[in-house]
């Protein structure tokens, strides 16, 4: 009788590093529902946040945009005005908050388009810039390169690897042999992940339970250890072909089959 | 002339007013109207490593840019040794006196060797940015002679386990 | 009579009415049918998720970040830490069936459970039904001094309110001490609890704001809990500064007042509590204890009643 062969494979992942991407629809009932609450909102309370004869009071007041008040000889084709505290009871209420004044100069450097990269350097140590949100696409999503971890932001991405011999892409894999039986599975794709991708990579195992079992046709048992990239990269010591890929770029890769036993464990 | 009148609300508890009102109350809690929904604008925070994040806040600003945060915190970066010694070193007495001091222990050296070891201590932080991992010193590269002091000592022990004894349960 | 359709919320009606009704000034002019307000008919009533109802209000306004991150990463990770082969339920101490040796047993109500008053719960084994979830947070201000100065009590509600952008509760005293001068019935703070998008918030601008800015913090002590899930712990009014409605605001904060938060989870137990909380990014610190009885669930227990 023989013993069927046990692997410990291991699913690297790096999670998300920005907020998902909001589908269309998604948006538009986001946006219906908070213009429904913009509606329901209670008055925004100038009183309390400008004391009177602050020159922040002053610039507030000016930025303002404040609505016709109701008058007796005037006819008003779309309803009379009725206004309370400056603001008009029948509709949401608009404040705008008054605008910095270096927001001005900033948007006349970044015109000339040369000067732009040089002078962002520069604003970095100005505490007072306007702030504005790094790009969800990076250089890496430009071109494709699967390699990246600074790719795909909002999704998970997973580590999977070129098997030499039958050039099929898995997980990475380790044969667990006799002597390693006591180590623990975890530990022996940890192991085995620092041997192909060097230590330069810190990783956070999330369990030694094993997330998955795939029964192989040939008799192997392949257990699936669940793991996160925390720092560093995988940098593959004998130059096997890697790449970071999304749960769908996975399914195009791999075979049908070992989607179907893999697919569960993949998130978004 | 003030007359006390108690009400007793719905969890027993008693309510004590002053006067009596002119007119008989008739509530309209205000859970049973419209709720209150108050004022809030979509501030935008820039958090210490660059990232922006959406919070809808009463107070009317459109814009906040945050110095210290959990992204350069050493308890929320324990992967980043280099945001925790940047953190820890700020804050303690031995940042204070390095910075007081670092004069003296840059004397004896040349104006090369000061260059080469900032460029070393550079790399070595970029190394431990990337990997998380802190570099391994080289045995020959300590001179410290304050290991001199503390090579060959050993602690006394004085009293033996008396300091030990635990305390006996009654 | 024919009620008057629209109907100003700054004021009462004052012509044709015997009562004032008393509304806060909302000053916006979306109208509210009263007949719908009159508790007498409640199967006449909307639900409060219907537009036509007067309590509607939208909530899904925006993109949930730490519900998404528990939906996406940690879910599935929690099922994984928590889940053990063969693991088996803990029966809890429950309240037992007396032996009916005396005719005036009939129809009593069940014994006490054995060596305590309140009965245990059954902790389940870890599956995809029961994975722990933030379910709420409750803040509660209790300001000892208000029973000296009563308006300190609304200082605290305020601050609640800017806090957390939610409408806080008032807390009452409930005991009479007459050394302290507390009669029940004086107003000592507010609370206020915390669902959803407002939760999450709150949660977010604790982990990523506040918490890391005191110098002092280094976690949430790993004694804390009520040992079903509940995890506690306290910021004094040095802390409160540091969230940002305050701190741009400080002009306004002559005194500031601490409070107690509580996360509320789904989890069973408090080491399960830890381990959500964690991953939504609350640090731990100190020596865990977990009872005796929690870390023997491989082994079957007999049913005990």
């Amino acid at each position: 009788m023989t013993t069927p062969v046990i692997r410990s494979s291991l699913v690297l992942s790096r999670i998300p590093i920005v907020t998902p991407d909001v589908p269309a629809f998604e948006k538009a009932f986001y946006q219906y529902q908070e213009q429904l609450e913009r509606r329901l909102m209670w008055t925004f309370p100038k009183w309390y946040y400008f004391k009177k004869g602050t020159v922040a009071e002053r610039e507030f007041s000016k930025a303002q945009k404040y609505p016709i008040p109701n008058h007796r000889n005037v006819w008003f084709p779309k309803g009379v005005p009725d206004l309370k505290h400056g603001r008009d009871r029948r509709f949401k209420q608009d404040i705008i908050l008054p605008k910095k004044n270096n927001d001005v100069e900033v948007s006349t450097t970044t015109d000339d388009g040369g000067e732009s990269a040089a002078s962002e350097l520069q604003n970095l140590d100005d505490i007072g810039r306007p702030i504005k949100a790094n790009s969800r696409i990076t250089i890496f999503d430009e071109k494709n390169d699967q390699t990246s971890l600074e790719r795909k932001l909002p999704r998970t991405l997973y580590l999977l690897i070129k098997n030499n011999n039958n050039n099929e892409w898995t997980f990475p894999s380790f044969e667990v042999s006799n002597d390693q039986i006591n180590k623990g599975l975890h530990n022996i794709a940890e192991e085995g992940l620092r041997n192909i991708g060097g230590d330069k990579i810190n990783t956070w195992t999330v369990s030694n339970t094993p997330a998955a079992l795939i029964k192989h046709n040939n008799g192997i048992n392949e257990f699936l250890i669940k793991s996160h990239i925390i720092a560093g990269k995988f940098n593959p010591t004998n130059k096997n072909e890697y790449k970071w890929l999304t749960k769908e770029e996975i399914q195009d890769i791999v075979s049908d089959e070992y989607y179907s036993k893999i697919n569960h464990l993949l998130s978004q | 002339m003030f007359n006390f009148v108690q009400i007793r609300g719905y969890a027993g508890r008693v309510q004590i007013q002053a006067a009596l009102p002119k007119r008989p109350l008739k509530k309209i809690r205000v859970g049973k109207a419209r709720p209150a929904i108050y004022y809030k604008f979509n501030t935008q925070v820039e958090l210490s490593d660059g990232s922006v994040i959406t919070r809808r806040s009463q107070y009317p600003k459109d814009e906040l840019r945050m110095i210290t945060d959990q992204r350069n915190n050493p308890i929320w970066n324990a992967s980043k040794p280099d945001a925790s010694l940047l953190d820890a070193e700020s804050k303690g007495k031995m940042n204070k006196f390095k910075t007081k001091f670092s004069a003296f222990e840059q004397s004896g050296k040349s104006a090369d060797e000061v260059e080469q070891e900032t460029k070393k201590a550079e790399a070595e932080r970029l190394e431990r940015l990337k990997t998380g991992i802190p570099t391994k010193k080289v045995d020959t590269e300590e001179d410290d002679f304050l290991d001199l002091l503390t090579s060959n000592y050993e602690e006394v022990k004085l009293g033996g386990n008396i300091a030990q004894k635990s305390k006996k349960k009654k | 009579m024919t009620l008057v359709s629209v109907r100003s919320f700054s004021s009462s009606v004052s012509l044709g009415k015997a009562a004032c009704a008393q509304v806060k000034p909302v000053h916006h002019k979306v109208r509210i049918i009263k007949k719908n307000l009159s508790p007498r008919f409640p199967e006449l009533k909307y639900p409060s998720h219907d537009i036509k109802s007067p309590k509607f209000r939208p909530y899904l306004t925006h993109l949930d970040r730490v519900d998404h991150h528990y939906h996406n990463v940690l879910e599935s990770d929690l099922l994984l830490i928590g889940y053990r082969h063969g693991q088996q339920p803990i029966y809890g101490n429950k309240r037992r069936h007396w032996d009916m040796s005396s005719p005036y047993q009939i129809n009593r109500p069940l014994r006490k459970p054995k060596g305590q008053i309140v009965p245990s719960q059954t902790i389940n084994p870890r599956d995809t039904g029961n994975i722990a979830k933030l379910q709420s947070i409750s803040i509660n201000c209790f300001v000892k001094d208000a029973k000296q100065y009563p308006a300190m009590a609304i200082g605290a509600t305020l601050q609640l309110q800017q806090i957390t952008g939610v409408k806080p509760k008032p807390i009452y005293a409930k005991t009479n001490v007459p050394n302290w001068k507390l009669r029940p019935g004086m107003k000592m703070g507010a609370k206020v609890e915390l669902f959803g998008r407002d939760a999450s918030q709150f949660l977010s601008t604790l982990t990523e704001i506040v918490l890391p800015r005191i110098g002092e913090f280094n976690g949430i002590s790993n004694r804390a809990g009520d040992r079903y899930g509940n995890i506690a712990f306290g910021l004094t009014s040095d802390h409160i500064k540091y969230f940002p409605e305050i701190e741009l605001n400080q002009d306004s904060w002559p005194n500031l007042y601490g409070f107690d938060i509580t996360l509320h989870t789904t989890a069973q137990t408090d080491a399960d509590a830890r381990i959500l909380l964690s991953g939504l990014g609350l640090p731990f610190v100190g020596s865990e204890r977990i009872p005796k009885t929690l870390l023997d669930d491989l082994t079957v227990h007999p049913y005990e009643n």
